[in-house]
């Protein structure tokens, strides 16, 4: 009895809720999120390595804490859990293997609509960010009309004039970037999260592999794609996101620098369309949701 | 009597088309106003393309580090460019539809009038009441209309036709000239609005707030103050009270 559960509160209700609390005897060791050091997927695998000889043993992935509360992630645990599990099961066909592959797909589907949350919040921070930049651009703009207006009616008074007015402006563009900043982080959490949905679905190839081996036959997780498919899916949208992060880092750190109004445009154009990620980010993701049964066939 | 009845034929086929008309340029309004964003959306993206082109991102030094930059922001700003398009070619279609619909039952009314032109005769077409204006002019008038739709719809499907991404000046200015071709129309209009108010008295002579809607739906000012030719006193819907409506 060497498996590893590692398991979030919500997830131990979903799992009492329709076993009944049946299953707690698989439970080998608990450990809760808050104490658990994030571990990589090879130091996760080891751990299984030790229990795969013990019939019936649970893997689950570590799940974040701050993961959002998805409409689209699973919320009762699938017909195949209580087949598996469930006390009284009468399906005997089920291959020893199978609820590896089980809780894998759940932890798949649930990624996918983690996936999906993620994207759904960047979006919503990705409009924030641009009313902020826009708001910059503008106080930048007038800025500049204002200069010009008074370099042609300059006097000696107009300087002092301008010595007084800069701090009042400048205070004003230091607390719009502050907002700008602020939306920045946030998109840069979330960026994190989806860095480790990708690893977490790294994880689980890197478990499949141990578990078939060379075997070429490997019955597909939901309908037809491959499990190393999700990986490459969950790689290809955190690369977008990642470079996408980099360029959004540069323009929140230059949009209040810009010098000259075709690059304060081009800044705000680059916020807003998003240059890195690409046009084909959105059926990606679709795909991966209808996969998993998150979007109906 | 029998001599009445083609008359009253035409007369019949006038009746169900206006309450037509005046549906279709409610829609044919409604997709007008949906261009508008549209339009000034695309101008937008043609002065951030016309931005970016103006800029060279190499002598930039904290965008050095994204050397496929420019590029990659050019293809999703005329990918949002060609999403704003996919959408005002759908407008557009509401505005042929809109177009079709008028044209098709004005053409119903004319067949019933070409069926019937015979035996009405010549006075019979000219000859108006003092609640129901001649046959002749109210075929004039639902002609006109149907030439007004004609016009507007080739007009802006010939400015549409004419965007390309690389005459931006032409996508930036694109707003005003859609405009232009409304204020053109604005006289067209005027006598469109007379045809179907001076008609939509023959079915709903007695509810004055009916006039003042038809007025309404034209969205331009009140009716009267529009009309080229002023009707007759006795035409009046305020001095129409104790008459008895001509049947339609």
């Amino acid at each position: 009895m060497g498996g590893v559960l590692w398991i979030l509160p919500g997830a131990v209700e979903d799992f009492a809720h329709t076993e009944g609390g049946s299953w707690s005897r698989r439970i080998i060791r608990l450990v809760s999120s808050e104490s658990a050091p994030v571990r990589s997927a090879t130091e996760q695998i080891k751990d299984v390595e030790g229990s795969r000889d013990s019939p019936g043993w649970l893997f689950w992935l570590p799940l974040s804490d701050s993961r959002i509360t998805s409409p689209c992630r699973e919320k009762e645990i699938p017909a195949y859990f209580s087949t598996t599990f469930g006390p009284g099961n009468a399906l005997g066909s089920i291959t020893p293997r199978k609820p590896v592959l089980s809780v894998s797909a759940r932890k798949i589907k649930d990624n996918a609509a983690d996936w999906h949350n993620l994207i759904l919040k960047w979006e919503n921070l990705n409009d924030t960010g641009f009313a902020t930049a826009n708001n910059i651009a503008n106080l930048k703009i007038s800025l500049w009309s204002e200069d010009k207006t008074e370099l042609q009616s300059s006097s000696p008074a107009c300087g002092e004039k301008a010595g007084r007015t800069l701090p009042e402006y400048s205070k004003e563009l230091e607390m719009l970037c502050e907002e700008l900043q602020t939306t920045f982080n946030a998109l840069a959490k979330i960026q994190t999260k989806m860095e480790k949905l990708s690893s977490t679905t790294k994880g689980i190839c890197e478990l499949e592999n141990y578990h078939y081996g060379h075997e070429r036959q490997r019955p597909p997780l939901f309908h037809t794609w491959p499990t190393a498919q999700f990986y490459e899916v969950s790689r290809k949208l955190s690369d977008m996101y990642r470079k996408e992060l980099l360029l959004k880092r540069t323009i929140t750190e230059e949009l209040a620098h810009a010098a000259d109004r075709d690059l304060t445009l081009s800044y705000l154009s680059m916020w807003l369309h998003q240059p890195y990620v690409e046009t084909d980010s959105r059926l990606l993701l679709e795909s991966m949701l209808l996969e998993t049964g998150h979007r109906a066939l | 009597m029998t001599q009445d009845q083609p008359l009253l034929a035409v007369q019949e086929a006038l009746k169900q088309c206006f309450p037509v008309v005046e549906e279709q340029q409610g829609l044919w309004q409604s997709a007008l106003s949906d261009c508008q964003p549209l339009l000034l959306s695309l101008s937008n993206l043609a002065e951030q393309l016309q931005a970016a082109q103006n800029l060279r991102f190499e002598d930039v030094p904290p965008l050095r580090a994204f050397p496929d930059l420019k590029e990659r922001l050019r293809r999703k700003q005329l990918w949002a460019g060609d999403t704003v398009l996919d959408k005002l070619e759908e407008r557009l279609t509401a505005l042929l539809k809109v177009r079709d619909t008028v044209s098709s039952h004005v053409e119903r009314v004319l067949q019933t009038y070409e069926q019937h032109a015979d035996t009405i005769g010549m006075d019979g077409v000219l000859q108006a009441s003092v609640v129901s204006p001649s046959v002749a002019d109210m075929l004039e008038w639902l002609q006109d209309i149907e030439r007004h739709y004609r016009n507007s719809y080739l007009k802006r499907k010939c400015l549409l036709s004419s965007i390309q991404w690389g005459d931006l000046a032409n996508i930036q200015a694109l707003p005003k000239a859609w405009d232009r071709i409304s204020e053109d129309e604005h006289q067209t209009l005027v006598q469109a609005v007379k045809t179907a108010a001076s008609v939509l008295v023959h079915h709903s002579l007695l509810d004055p707030s009916r006039w003042e809607k038809s007025a309404a739906v034209f969205q331009v000012g009140p009716v009267e103050s529009l009309c080229e030719r002023p009707m007759p006193a006795s035409n009046r819907v305020t001095e129409l009270g104790s008459r008895t409506p001509a049947p339609l």
